[in-house]
């Protein structure tokens, strides 16, 4: 029982340190990126072409002085960072990175994914109401109710995906697209997934409720140090587990991009790390390309446009698969 | 007082020498406010009927996937169906076996026991008692 | 105890102990490691540089419970998907129509919600 413990630790050590170095040189990525496309160079001053960067923002925020102000619920207020990366963390349990390569291999991967990312509304409703102020409570509600709109037809596409699977779980899913990836029968489901990724993550252009110019960056205005990086780490980690399941669910997993011999002998793993990192590069480059959506324009977009669309859809897709009897058992 | 204007107001006449800006004859050209796009790019037609192709090949080589896997689902279930008689038998011998075994080890420790019949049935009635399967139905 | 899902499902248990266990510790050091100097200016609530004379627990638009309400009702339908897609095999055409005809049921109340601006503004 000791000797299973301790290898559930190990394993589970495996991914989160590796997670937690990826998440922070993510934000060197993002911000080195973004300067390339803004023709000009992000941070290169810190190590080695900015490599440090990352360990010295770290520290930053680490030695910063936590302030827990005077009218906010204390016990709250520190527990809301907390829930938040918790169960960032929790999503990568269920994330196959090879052939059997997944931590816990549970029969029902995408629907707890699916119940994690809503568990995270949590979070941000919690710092809102426990900074007891104006502007993190009114950044905290629009963030939740985008978040939530666009959960509902984040849901009705694994419903289509699922279909053409057979399955809920996440390395069924995968193998099931060894003759084709999902994003060629399911294309416009990916680029609605997508998009609602972007709108999940409170991710630009969905970023009005963390704005700058509107909302002082919304729930985590009276965040300082810690607290601050916990939701930081949190968001980058919610956005790497979504473009995992992105890669899950349309690109194939870790399956290689044809089946014959050179392509072969690249592990699994490296496949999907590359294909995740496509998706990471996507998120910064909508960052850097796009203008802001409004409020209600948002909101339109995701009951208006996406529900309907993604449900039309999932009748097409059973109903092609019926009549030509394709449905798998 | 000699010549000069008889009054010191400012008078219609006077207005009449002032030069204005005035639009040149004929007025101005109309203003261009449409967008001076180019359409590039394929027609909305095409693009609708290449993703109407590339769907319909994509769900194609999925169902061809799903037929594959369905196929190989229901030889791995029937491979499993077919070796159930052999599994029965070895688990068959190893129940009598045992009931042989057991029923050595019950005369040897009831022996001074009167009116024990070894090896009966515990049971009151006749009916036949299977011993338990080593199969498991495959969903539980 | 070394049934299927005991191996499956207690990977999860580990990790969410060992998550919160992590944060706890980064909190903690933080909190336990850097200066503290507190004042009343630093500890007041943000609000651009005046003093926030009111509570914030005033009222809400109620179009964001509005939003919430419909999310429920088009949750719960996905969940009501979800069972039907693993299922479909076994139900195949006679399913079909079922779902369909549950998922016309919800459409003409998304209608509905549509029409009567259920959804503007937000």
């Amino acid at each position: 029982m000791l000797y299973h413990l301790g290898f559930i630790i190990v394993s589970l050590l495996i991914i989160v340190i590796p997670l937690l170095i990826s998440v922070a040189y993510f934000t060197l990525v993002e911000r080195k990126f973004m300067g390339s496309m803004q023709r000009r160079r992000g941070p290169n001053v810190v190590g080695f072409m900015g490599l440090l960067q990352p360990l010295a923002d770290g520290l930053k925020l680490f030695a910063k002085e936590t302030i827990l102000p005077s009218n906010a619920n204390i016990v709250l207020f520190v527990l809301a960072p907390i829930i938040t990366f918790v169960l960032s963390l929790m999503g990568w349990i269920v994330i196959p990175f090879g052939e059997g390569a997944v931590v816990s291999d549970i029969n029902v991967g995408i629907l707890y994914l699916f119940a994690i990312s809503s568990l995270s509304v949590y979070g941000i409703i919690t710092a809102g109401w426990s900074s007891n102020s104006k502007y993190p409570f009114l950044g905290a509600l629009r963030s939740a109710a985008q978040m939530v709109s666009y959960e509902v037809s984040i849901g009705f596409i694994i419903v289509t995906v699922v279909i053409c699977a057979g399955s809920f779980n996440l390395s069924t899913i995968v193998l099931a697209q060894s003759k084709i990836w999902f994003i060629i029968p399911l294309f416009p489901m990916f680029i609605m997934f997508f998009i609602s990724a972007l709108a999940e993550t409170n991710r630009h252009p969905f970023d009005l409720p963390e704005a700058e110019a509107e909302l002082v960056s919304g729930y985590n205005v009276e965040y300082s140090a810690m607290g601050f990086a916990l939701f930081f780490l949190g968001e980058y980690a919610n956005m790497l587990i979504m473009s995992g399941m992105t890669t899950i669910l349309f690109l194939g997993g870790w399956l290689p991009l044809f089946d014959i011999m050179p392509l072969n002998l690249i592990p699994g793993p490296v496949w999907f790390s590359i294909k995740l990192s496509i998706f990471v590069i996507a998120f910064i480059w909508a960052r850097a390309a796009l203008p802001r959506y409004r409020y209600d324009q948002l909101m339109s977009l995701g009951w208006k446009a996406f529900l309907p669309l993604s449900l039309g859809w999932l009748l097409f897709t059973v109903a092609c698969l019926i009549s030509f009897n394709w449905l798998p058992e | 007082m000699g010549g000069g204007p008889t009054t010191t107001h400012v008078t219609s006449g006077d207005l009449k020498k002032v030069v204005q800006d005035m639009p040149p004859a004929g007025g101005y050209p109309d203003v261009i406010f449409k967008k001076a796009t180019i359409n590039r790019g394929p027609d909305g037609w095409m693009i609708w009927v290449g993703s109407l192709l590339t769907v319909a090949f994509g769900f194609y080589r999925v169902g061809q996937c799903n037929l594959e896997r369905n196929a190989a689902k229901k030889e791995k279930r029937e491979a499993r169906m077919a070796i159930v008689p052999y599994l029965q038998a070895e688990e068959d011998a190893r129940a009598v076996a045992a009931k042989l075994n057991q029923d050595a080890d019950e005369a040897e420790i009831m022996k001074g026991v009167k009116d024990w019949k070894v090896g009966a049935s515990v049971y009151n009635s006749e009916r036949f008692w299977a011993p338990p399967s080593p199969v498991e139905h495959p969903r539980a | 105890m070394q049934t299927l899902f005991y191996e499956e499902y207690s990977p999860i248990l580990v990790m969410s102990i060992l998550a919160v266990l992590l944060s706890v510790i980064i909190l903690g050091a933080s909190f336990l490691l850097s200066i503290q100097k507190p004042d009343t200016e630093k500890l007041s609530a943000y609000e651009c540089g005046f003093d926030p004379y009111e509570d914030a627990r005033n009222a809400f638009d109620v179009r964001f419970y509005i939003v919430a309400i419909l999310f429920i009702i088009f949750d719960l339908e996905a969940m009501f998907l979800f069972p039907w897609v693993v299922s479909i095999t076994h139900i195949s055409s006679m399913g079909l129509w079922v779902m369909v005809d549950f998922l016309i049921e919800l459409s003409i109340g998304f209608v509905y919600a549509w029409k009567i601006g259920a959804l503007e503004w937000e």
